[in-house]
């Protein structure tokens, strides 16, 4: 077995993996808080609610482990930082409703990270298993300030400032701090109770008292008494405070983008029915759609797939897509905000900690639609590059090719000079053919498009 | 930020916060549950909120917050 690399913080278990299994294993100083897990019901709830993962009991040999268990293992891990306001916020409700439902069976949650919270099948799922810890009366919610960290301030700051703003949260692994967060929010936030109390007068008190000096009165301040109410009370509250925040309601270049296309209504029809008929030849287990936008083609993939990653730039339309998962009930499709010219990098301890994008994007069947001109012609990449990066990720690859001649090429270009003497179609199946054996070409009518499949054979 | 440095001590000022905190919540849970039984015996109807519970937790059945988004053709 393999120790996961961003297992290590918990001293209650470690995560490891074999071949394509993840194993979970629990250490006997969790042994009290596991069995008061499973006896109190709290664990058959939350399975029967979908709201965690299940696990099963094996007999793999671990000599420090009191139990293995095995987890299911999710078509692909996503991070706090890729996700678009929405899907922060459902995560962030459900951690909520989670710590709601361990209060009334006498447990608590010790932690509120979103790196606990995954997608899985279109919905957030905690991930977790050794997160609950039996409530000992009077104690505080050690995971308060990280609760706020993790999703209040991000959402705050996402719905106040700007919704890029989540994306900041890969410099900050244990969250934003609230100092940070209380100089970045516009000055009306003051005006709001819950905002002043959760972040600006948090941010005050933990100045307060950060110096380590001070000791009698800290241990005083230590001894005060919680009951289980207040935090009940509390998580309410919190709840109310977190669903009250609300997406501002800009919209980006790309908001519309499937009514200011280069077709007409002919032509998409066909440029779908070309992709539906590539993907259901490859029979894809895993399809990534960079560029997915709304995930018009994102849906095509889907009826073949059994897992489409729907990667875009734009948070405003990975949250729009996220929305439209929701209300489709769709359970195969992963919207995730990532941007291809600076995607996400590992980061943590060595690196290792959280996994690049590329590391865990690994697909049967890559496709990028109207979107190279963009990397060629938008951002300087020659057209090798952008070859390297498909040949690296899938063995089959449906790629638009989009001319110069293209109005929307002409708009990129129109802002600057035309230093690109080698974007035609002729070197764009250049560059791919040094990596796939095999290119058939599409030509899309009542455009100047053609759509290429490249495939390694 | 504060919080580059090594020796400083990040709970104390959480925990009183989360003790005034607590306080505040309660305050308001009360008002809210007040408001509800006053709009009940008024035959305004009762409010009934179950949407922190865990059972509630697909979240495709709660409102989307901005629903022209969803009656916008996108092909």
């Amino acid at each position: 077995m393999q120790r996961n690399t961003g297992s290590f913080r918990d001293p209650s278990g470690t995560v490891y993996h074999q071949d394509d299994r993840i194993f979970r294993t629990v250490n006997a100083s969790y042994k009290e808080h596991f069995e008061a897990f499973i006896k109190t019901g709290l664990y058959d709830r939350l399975v029967k609610a979908e709201c965690i993962l299940p696990f099963k009991e094996t007999d793999m040999p671990c000599e420090e482990a009191w139990k293995v268990l095995e987890i299911e293992k999710l078509p692909i891990i996503t991070y706090p930082y890729e996700w678009s306001f929405q899907q922060l916020k459902d995560a962030a409700l459900l951690t909520l409703r989670i710590q709601k439902a361990a209060l009334e069976h006498g447990m608590i949650l010790k932690d509120a990270s979103a790196y606990n919270i995954q997608f899985y099948k279109g919905k957030p799922v905690f991930i977790d298993l050794l997160s609950f810890e039996k409530y000992k009366e009077g104690t505080p919610w050690i995971a308060y300030r990280q609760y706020i960290s993790h999703f209040y301030a991000p959402l705050l700051l996402m719905a106040k400032v700007d919704l890029c703003s989540g994306s900041l949260l890969r410099n900050f692994l244990d969250g934003f701090p609230l100092d940070f967060v209380s100089k970045s929010l516009p000055l009306r936030t003051r005006l709001s109770p819950m905002i002043q109390l959760h972040i600006h007068m948090h941010a005050k008190m933990i100045k307060k008292y950060e110096n380590t000096k001070g000791r009698a009165e800290k241990v005083e301040i230590r001894s005060k008494r919680f009951s289980a109410a207040s935090h009940q009370t509390m998580a309410e509250g919190l709840f109310d405070a977190t669903a009250s925040i609300k997406r501002p309601g800009q919209t980006t270049e790309w908001g519309d983008y499937y009514n200011d296309l280069n077709y007409d209504d002919s032509g998409f029809q066909e440029k779908k029915r070309i992709v539906e008929e590539i993907c259901i030849r490859v029979a894809p287990q895993v399809a990534c759609d960079f560029g997915a936008n709304l995930g018009e083609f994102s849906r095509v993939l889907a009826k073949h797939a059994k897992t489409v990653l729907a990667p875009d730039i734009d948070p405003v339309a990975v949250e729009r897509n996220y929305l439209l998962t929701k209300k489709n009930k769709e359970e195969n499709i992963y919207p995730i905000v990532q941007d291809l010219c600076n995607p996400s990098p590992g980061i943590g301890w060595r690196n290792q900690e959280r996994d690049s994008f590329f590391d865990r994007a690994k697909c049967d069947l890559a496709m990028g639609l109207a979107l190279i001109h963009h990397l060629c012609i938008g951002n300087n990449l020659p057209l090798d590059f952008v070859a390297d990066l498909f040949a690296s990720v899938s063995g089959n690859v449906i790629l638009e090719f989009v001319p110069k001649e293209d109005s929307q090429v002409q708009r990129l270009l129109s802002a600057r000079e035309d230093i690109f003497p080698d974007y035609d179609l002729a070197h764009c199946i250049e560059a791919f053919s040094r990596h796939f054996q095999s290119c058939e070409q599409f030509p899309i009518s009542g455009s100047t498009r053609t759509i290429l499949f490249f495939c390694r054979r | 930020m504060s919080t580059l440095f090594a020796y400083i001590d990040p709970v104390t000022g959480s925990l009183i916060l989360q003790l005034i905190a607590a306080g505040v919540m309660t305050a308001l849970v009360f008002f809210k549950r007040v408001k509800a039984f006053v709009l009940g015996t008024f035959g305004f109807g009762v409010v009934i909120d179950n949407e922190s519970k865990i059972e509630s937790a697909d979240t495709s059945t709660i409102k989307l917050e901005q629903p022209d988004w969803e009656d916008k053709k996108v092909a």
